[in-house]
């Protein structure tokens, strides 16, 4: 993905919401991390476009991706699938990542069912997840 | 960056159906992202990287669509778009603009004003922007073939009318020769007109074999047939003549009788009818065609109107369309559109006019209604921003439009009319349902329209109708309206049923003048067996998981389980999207429900047998419902899959014990 400097210009104003489907995706910064907070519903109708929007987010150089999915109210296993993706691209492009997640959300249960609970780095909130990539740096 | 290479052959030649699309966009390696994305469409690509460019393509090129990018150094998309919707030839060709997401509401106005059709939102999915580039080749396709149809039946009208001058010519210059025959001597004798006829030289003497050769039939057999005539007879045949031409001719024999009843003389006639003949048959021909050719006029009509009404679970959904009359393409249409909340778009509009021109203002008007509703949600919102695009648009639109907003669920209903005849409520005492009207589409940007709320209860049934079911010459609309009421005499049908009875009761043709568009909509009540078949679309599922959880909690289903079970059966429902059909054909899904005890058995099935997927169970879909302790089985047949989910309606308390 490679974007010439007008649109990176165009880019650098957080927040941007993005409805797609049943869901919708708002990109904002935290503490210069990229916070993508998703609500309403990831299925496989729109996870093509929040992955693209999140993976955009993140062309402008910055070193740390939240995925907050506290607000989600449906999520399933292409949601997972996705989640997983992202994680092994921030990986491959030495991006720190973590998923918001609280106990007991829709999102957090079907991380454990789907076994991919031990992949992710969970966190019940925005500022425990900030929190915990400070602590990463010291 | 290797892009498709220009063709090099005008695409003014391609047939209609086949020609191409139009990329504009300024970034080589968008068009080449584009060019990916719509390969699996078949359609042809072409390429032009700025509005100049694009403009010069249209010059040369016949296009089905373009896709504007709207961002563009030199002339942007906008103007470029206003350039090509000023010129005549290439004013009808939809586009699509691509715009940056920040903007797109903004420049989604600014796009009607322009003249565009949609537009897609950077950065694309994939799957939207080949669905709506599909949506549009259809459309452009169908038209076409809808002119085409036209076209070839005007010209059917025409060879059906010069057959019939043919046939007057032929019966005008018809050509009768006459002739005698002395049974005793087998002599002959026939008219001068009987040798042009027969082929013979002018002034030659007839003889009894040429004769006989053109009555036809065995020798032996018809001297004695001749013999033997007692009454006047007539034979029609074909007869190669001595100059070997093949004529249709009629002999009529009329034996000359003595006193014993018994021929000595036979005279008769020879007429040449081959004109007449080949008149009369390509006349049935031309028939037979002309039927033929309204037959699929009538069938494009109904695929270019839009019957094609998604399904709604909770909605037993009838339309009906009447055309004025064969072949006439008319303005009347309707539609459902399912939004996201879960709750619908019930939709009937009425563009003045006829023929492919009102057709064509239909089409667009349904367009810009779908994309309104993307993000406007108040049918009387919907109706001032469409009026607003019909304000501003090339050719002047005049058109009524009835929005109701239903909840499947709840049956709160919100309406909104532009000049359109009110609803009727179809229960034990049907009711017209009042709705504040505001002006008719395309009176003037000022126009204001207001929202009207009422409920329609479960197994009631909605009708919205268009004015040629109801109105008459020189009668009272409120008479119409009263007729209307009082042929509605019962609310247990089905929507299809009541359909039919309203129609076979107001539509007799000779009554009819206009045509007439109609929709029923009747909302089920839940029972406790769910029975859901809808097109298998992932678009489809947040709608289908609202249904579900309805039903569930209608069967007293625990909360604290409800939203598994919603889970496994959208895991299913998307398995059967992604998996069952192959790449751009949608089968359909199907879901029952039942429940059986303490618990609820759910099945999904499909009836394909297209199989992507390595894994026959569909990825992490299955083994995520089994680690949640749903018991899973499936049944595989040539018919498709059925795959079986059953669910305790209660937390299990079995992990104590």
């Amino acid at each position: 993905m490679t974007r010439d400097d007008a649109t990176t210009h165009e880019r650098a104003m957080p927040p941007r919401r993005v409805e797609s489907g049943p869901g919708a995706i708002t990109i904002s910064s935290d503490h210069g991390a990229v916070v993508a907070a998703i609500d309403g519903e990831l299925d496989v109708s729109n996870i093509g476009i929040v992955h693209h929007v999140i993976v955009d987010s993140m062309q402008d150089g910055s070193r740390y991706l939240i995925l907050d999915l506290s607000s989600a109210r449906y999520i399933d296993s292409s949601a997972t699938a996705m989640v997983l993706r992202i994680s092994n691209e921030m990986a491959t492009h030495r991006r720190a990542f973590s998923v918001v997640a609280p106990e007991g959300s829709r999102a957090r249960r079907v991380f454990h069912f789907t076994g991919i609970e031990p992949d992710l780095d969970l966190h019940d909130d925005v500022a425990a997840a900030l929190h915990s990539v400070a602590s990463m740096k010291d | 960056v290797t892009l498709p290479s220009p063709p090099s052959a005008p695409d003014r030649d391609a047939p209609p159906e086949q020609q191409p699309i139009l990329i504009v966009d300024d970034r080589p390696e968008n068009l080449l992202a584009l060019a990916a994305v719509l390969e699996p469409l078949g359609a042809r690509i072409v390429t032009a990287t700025s509005g100049d460019d694009a403009l010069r393509r249209l010059l040369t090129d016949e296009f089905a669509l373009i896709l504007l990018d709207v961002q563009m150094p030199g002339i942007d998309g906008f103007v470029t778009a206003s350039m090509i919707k000023q010129h005549p030839r290439t004013a009808h060709i939809p586009i699509i603009f691509l715009t940056a997401f920040d903007e797109r509401l903004d420049l989604a106005a600014r796009g009607y004003s322009s003249g565009a059709v949609d537009y897609i939102a950077k950065p694309f999915d994939a799957w939207i922007l080949r669905s709506k580039v599909q949506v549009f080749l259809d459309l452009h396709r169908k038209t076409v073939l809808l002119e085409q149809q036209t076209r070839r039946l005007e010209a059917h009208v025409h060879d059906l009318n010069a057959s019939r001058r043919d046939l007057a010519d032929a019966q005008r210059i018809a050509r009768i020769g006459s002739w005698e025959l002395d049974l005793a001597t087998r002599r002959v004798r026939g008219s001068e007109q009987l040798n042009a006829i027969l082929g013979l030289p002018s002034g030659s003497a007839l003889t009894y074999d040429a004769l006989r050769k053109c009555i036809g039939g065995d020798d032996d057999t018809l001297d004695a047939a001749l013999d033997d005539l007692r009454a006047r007879a007539t034979i029609e045949r074909a007869t190669t003549l001595e100059d070997g031409r093949l004529r249709h001719v009629v002999v009529t024999i009329e034996p000359d009788l003595d006193v014993e009843g018994r021929a000595h003389r036979l005279i008769g006639t020879v007429q040449d009818v081959t004109e007449q003949r080949e008149a009369a048959a390509a006349l049935a021909r031309a028939e037979q065609e002309l039927r033929r050719e309204r037959e699929l006029v009538d069938l494009l009509q109904r695929s270019v109107a839009p019957v094609d009404v998604p399904e709604i679970p909770e909605f037993d959904v009838a339309s009906r369309y009447l055309a004025a009359g064969p072949g006439i393409v008319g303005g009347d249409w309707y539609d459902v559109v399912p939004l996201h909340d879960g709750t619908a778009f019930l939709v009937i509009g009425d563009v003045a006019g006829h023929g492919l021109e009102a057709a064509s203002a239909m089409a667009q008007i349904r367009t810009a209604l779908r994309v309104v509703a993307l993000t406007m949600h108040t049918p009387s919102g919907v109706l001032q921003q469409i009026n607003r695009f019909l304000a501003v648009s090339a050719s002047p639109v005049f058109a009524t439009m009835l929005i109701v907003r239903c909840d499947p669920g709840s049956g709160a209903c919100s309406a909104a009319s532009a000049g359109h005849l009110p609803p009727v409520v179809c229960a034990d005492v049907p009711r017209v349902q009042w709705v504040t009207a505001g002006p008719p589409l395309g009176s003037g940007l000022s126009a204001r329209y207001h929202d009207t709320s009422f409920t329609l209860d479960a197994d009631q049934t909605l009708l919205l109708y268009t004015d040629g079911l109801v109105e008459r010459r020189g009668e009272l609309l409120d008479d119409g309206l009263e007729r209307l009421v009082s042929v509605i005499r019962c609310c247990e049908y089905d929507s299809g049923e009541l359909a039919d009875s309203i129609v076979s009761a107001l539509c007799e043709p000779e009554t009819t003048r206009d045509d007439v568009a109609l929709l029923a909509v009747r909302r089920r009540g839940l029972s406790p067996e769910l029975d859901l078949t809808l097109v298998a679309d992932p678009a489809r599922l947040s709608q289908v998981r609202m249904t579900i959880e309805r039903w569930l909690s209608s069967v007293e289903t625990e909360p604290s389980v409800l939203n598994d079970v919603v889970l496994a059966v959208s895991e299913l429902a998307t398995n059967v999207c992604l998996h069952a059909y192959p790449s751009f054909s949608r089968g359909p899904l199907h879901i029952t429900g039942r429940v059986e005890g303490d618990d609820v058995h759910l099945i999904v099935r499909d009836e394909g047998r297209w199989r992507a997927e390595p894994s026959p169970h569909g990825g992490r879909g299955i083994p995520l419902l089994r680690a949640l302790g749903f018991d899973v089985s499936f049944d595989r047949s040539d018919n498709g899959t059925a795959v079986r989910v059953i669910a305790a309606r209660r937390p299990s308390q079995c992990e104590a014990i």
